[in-house]
């Protein structure tokens, strides 16, 4: 899928970060010792790292080909209409006011891909938040969420808010009473209960969305891809979340990039697909 | 001991409220999800009253198959509002029937238009229909599980019926608009 002159390219590319890397850490080892013996030294400790500084780009260089090539390769290949920026993701006002994961103090988010899939129109990034406390002298970061966040259009019509979270003992995941007023609900299908709770603002347009073979796929989804999950139907768009604690899209510094990284990111892109061929979204009408 | 005969009696009191409140927001639960059966049984009736008229334009001389009295009105019973929903299966089976005979009809764009909105009505009168009925389910429930069947006894609720899904019933009826 990806050629050997790609994948030659891209690894001279990281041969040539992973060199100027090792120069840097040299250069202050050297730098460090450098001063304890002599001020001088330590000037041209200070001359050395701003020269050997700026060819540090070439590990930014390296990863934006590696995303360039690997990623939007994979993603041009599979969907339509691709547009696909690294270095943006979803803004840290659009994930807070969708209320789907709890705020934190810390928020990241890149590798931002639209496109359509069988006529779907969907859009994810990955996105990370955090919570980092400092208690004295001790400190600690809590990750509330780490993972791809996908976004995907629904043929339905409807403006209410519905949150499909995975039951937690002493954690009900219910949005906050002051951001929106929602309600739990109960869907009859006992196993899906048993398994998640749900939130709404609007009950009948709840029960509209999660029809009774939408709720067996969710169910299939959860199971499949094993980690915690969160759903949220908010204004005809349909919110997938999954805790997988790793940036797939990440370019290896240390190991040769081979064919394996291509199919590593294609199956972040298959999960796409496969979301929306078994929520039959393309064709939500038929969806009973 | 006195104390700890207020303490349990205190405990029961706030059980009893607690137990009353809930099964009276479960009855509320279900008069608002019978408000929304009630919505899109109104919306269903609407949409096709209008694509019989839409029909009736390309089948004039069918028009005794294509006359029946479905009538709608606030304060149906369950039985009530479930014959409605019967008739209107049994309409809409016939309109899409008569479509086939009629090529022009069913490639018109007026006609798709009403396929897609009676496709959508009836997913809407689906979720509504669920939405009361796992309402029912919940309350119904609550009244025959111990101990709320004491406080479900004692404030006198009772166990709600179920919106049916019955087949559509094939019968020729005598159809007025």
């Amino acid at each position: 899928m990806i050629g050997k002159e790609t994948l030659n390219e891209i690894n001279a590319m990281r041969k040539k970060a992973l060199r100027d890397q090792g120069i840097m850490i040299a250069v202050m080892v050297l730098g460090v010792f450098g001063v304890a013996f002599s001020p001088v030294l330590g000037i041209v400790f200070i001359i050395l790292v701003f020269l050997f500084g700026r060819s540090l780009p070439s590990k930014k260089n390296y990863m934006k080909l590696y995303k360039e090539k690997i990623v939007r390769g994979v993603y041009e290949q599979m969907f339509d209409h691709v547009s696909y920026t690294p270095d943006k993701g979803f803004s840290r006002e659009w994930v807070e006011e969708k209320l789907l994961i709890s705020r934190g103090n810390r928020f990241y988010s890149d590798d931002y891909v639209s496109g359509e899939y069988k006529g779907c129109h969907f859009e994810r990034s990955d996105v990370t938040m955090q919570d980092h406390r400092s208690t004295g002298k001790s400190s600690y970061t809590v990750t509330l969420f780490r993972g791809p966040w996908m976004v995907f259009d629904l043929e339905k019509s409807f403006q209410s808010y519905t949150k499909i979270v995975e039951r937690e003992f002493l954690n009900s995941g219910k949005p906050s009473m002051f951001s929106i007023d929602v309600n739990e609900i109960e869907m009859e299908n006992t196993e899906f209960n048993q398994q998640f709770r749900v939130y709404t603002t609007n009950e009948h347009d709840a029960f509209y969305v999660l029809t009774p073979h939408f709720m067996e796929k969710l169910m299939e989804i959860e199971k499949r891809y094993g980690g915690k999950m969160t759903v949220g139907l908010i204004n005809s768009q349909l919110h997938l979340l999954l805790y997988t604690d790793e940036n797939a899209f990440e370019a290896p510094l240390m190991e040769e990039v081979t064919e394996q990284n291509a199919i590593v990111c294609q199956r972040q892109a298959d999960i796409v697909c496969e979301l929306i061929d078994s929520l039959d979204l393309d064709r939500m009408e038929e969806t009973k | 001991m006195i104390w700890i005969v207020l303490v349990i009696v205190a405990v029961v009191v706030v059980w009893y409220i607690a137990a009353m409140n809930s099964l009276r927001q479960k009855e509320i639960k279900i008069d608002e999800a019978l408000s929304g059966i009630d919505v899109a049984l109104t919306k269903r009736y609407d949409v096709l009253t209008k694509s019989l008229e839409v029909v009736k334009g390309f089948a004039k001389h069918e028009e005794d198959i294509l006359s029946e009295v479905i009538s709608l009105r606030q304060g149906m019973d369950m039985k009530e509002r479930q014959t409605a929903d019967q008739k209107m299966n049994a309409l809409q089976g016939r309109i899409f029937a008569l479509a086939e005979s009629y090529p022009e009809l069913q490639s018109s764009d007026v006609f798709k238009e009403f396929q897609e909105q009676i496709a959508d009505v009836e997913e809407h009168l689906q979720a509504a229909r669920r939405a009361y009925n796992a309402n029912v389910s919940s309350l119904n429930q609550s009244i025959v599980a111990f101990p709320t069947s004491i406080v479900a006894n004692m404030i006198h609720a009772e166990k709600r019926e179920f919106f049916e899904a019955e087949e559509t019933k094939r019968k020729d009826v005598e159809i007025k608009f």
